[in-house]
């Protein structure tokens, strides 16, 4: 319980979002157990219909106001937030969403276009971030935090058909097939 | 042939899906033979095909059309590439997965229920002036944690590097080039014997250029070839203007 008091407040103070090894460090606590925390406090606000939510990305967290008040919230802050997206982003997003992380390759071969230009305008608008993956040699991307924000849910697992659509088996490319059979061969 | 109108469409698997759609057709193999003309007539016309994205819009017309010589001829085997229908196949239903799935995310865009954090308002509410950011310097930047980051990202490029096949770049000489040479020698000695003329070639793509130089310069008349018989040397002649 203390714990949960503790996240609270710090979640509160902080104006960005905060990753689990963040609040682990500041709470001087385990990260699995925060995590399992998190989870419950989250479903804690949704339950009892709070006028904030927790939301969370790529085990980063961060109080935001409930999606049911954003009218009013919106006039408050007189922000204009638009909801404007090109066909061609909103698909790269949807596959960066229901696949991240992805690399660029993998998105490609999804889209069949090259997608440099996309990512780089998606980046910009802080919608998606890059992060190097180590095993894989090369750059992956994931939806942003923000992106969650502008979608009104609070975790990716929230998107309709999520578990269908994020498990399907990669499409494989042809020249690692072949690869493979060469190595049977030789085996 | 029958004028093609397509709403927006965003990339060649986009393009292939509204054909098919307009068609009301499944997405098989054997529809995809049936679609091939359609989209390569439509990637032909239509002009608001931006130039960056050309060559994948070709890519695909590409293994369309090879899917459509399959249909057309069935007897013939084609074992290497066997996959490649299958592959179109698979990969054009699980875009057309994603693209359901993106008119759910508009719609949840379109509710327009976004969620506010605590900088929003210290952004935006009331006070509009920008501030500007203080430069504080982090704690924990020194001079040799830079030099270590930057030999960490040195090192990554040497790993990247390092898979990349090794081929010595040599210096290539050109059909044009060898012809004017050949010319040349034709000008001073008129005649030169082929093999001799062969074997100054320093590898075997100077062998080719130099066969091919000596044959273009056969076919416009400047030289003829020789041989006194079966197997016996070949001489090369000049053919006086």
């Amino acid at each position: 319980m203390k714990l949960q008091s503790i996240l609270e407040s710090l979640l509160f103070i902080s104006n960005q979002p905060l990753s689990l090894k963040d609040l682990a460090k500041a709470a001087d606590t385990d990260i699995l157990e925060i995590k399992e925390v998190l989870i419950k406090l989250g479903r804690e606000y949704q339950e009892s219909e709070r006028g904030f939510i927790l939301v969370n990305n790529n085990d980063k967290y961060q109080l935001t106001t409930a999606p049911q008040n954003a009218d009013l919230v919106s006039r408050f802050l007189k922000e204009e937030t638009s909801g404007e997206l090109t066909p061609a982003s909103l698909e790269a997003l949807t596959i960066i969403a229901y696949r991240g992380p992805v690399t660029k390759a993998e998105l490609e071969m999804i889209r069949g276009v090259n997608c440099s230009l996309i990512l780089r305008n998606l980046l910009i608008r802080g919608l998606i971030e890059e992060l190097q993956d180590k095993t894989l040699g090369e750059a992956v991307y994931s939806v942003t935090l923000d992106f969650l924000k502008y979608l009104g849910v609070s975790s990716l697992n929230e998107l309709p058909d999520y578990e269908k659509l994020h498990a399907r088996e990669p499409l494989k490319n042809s020249v690692e097939e072949d690869d493979l059979n060469l190595e049977t061969k030789i085996n | 042939m029958h004028e093609v109108k397509l709403e927006q469409f965003t990339g060649p698997l986009g393009l292939l899906l509204r054909l098919i759609e307009k068609e009301e057709l499944d997405i098989t193999e054997l529809s995809l033979a049936k679609i091939a003309d359609n989209y390569v007539d439509y990637v032909q016309t239509n002009k608001n095909i931006p130039d960056e994205e050309l060559a994948d819009f070709l890519v695909l017309a590409a293994r369309l059309l090879y899917i459509k010589s399959k249909a057309l001829l069935p007897y013939l085997v084609f074992d290497e590439i066997e996959d490649n229908e299958d592959n179109l196949e698979r990969q054009l239903k699980m875009y057309q997965d994603f693209i359901v799935a993106s008119e759910t995310l508009a719609a949840l865009i379109g509710r327009k229920k976004f969620l506010f954090t605590p900088s929003a308002l210290n952004r935006n509410w009331r006070r509009r002036k920008v501030v500007k950011p203080n430069f504080i310097a982090p704690k924990n930047l020194t001079p040799e944690l830079l030099a270590d980051r930057y030999e960490e990202i040195l090192n990554r490029l040497v790993a990247a590097i390092k898979f990349l096949p090794e081929e010595n770049l040599e210096a290539k000489i050109s059909i044009d080039e060898r012809i004017v040479s050949i010319r040349n020698l034709l000008g001073r000695k008129l005649r030169f014997s082929f093999s001799k003329f062969l074997k100054t070639a320093k590898n075997r793509t100077e062998i080719v250029v130099n066969f091919l130089a000596v044959l273009e310069l056969a076919k416009q008349h400047e030289l003829v070839f020789e041989q006194d018989g079966l197997f016996a040397e070949i001489q090369v002649v000049a053919i006086k203007q």
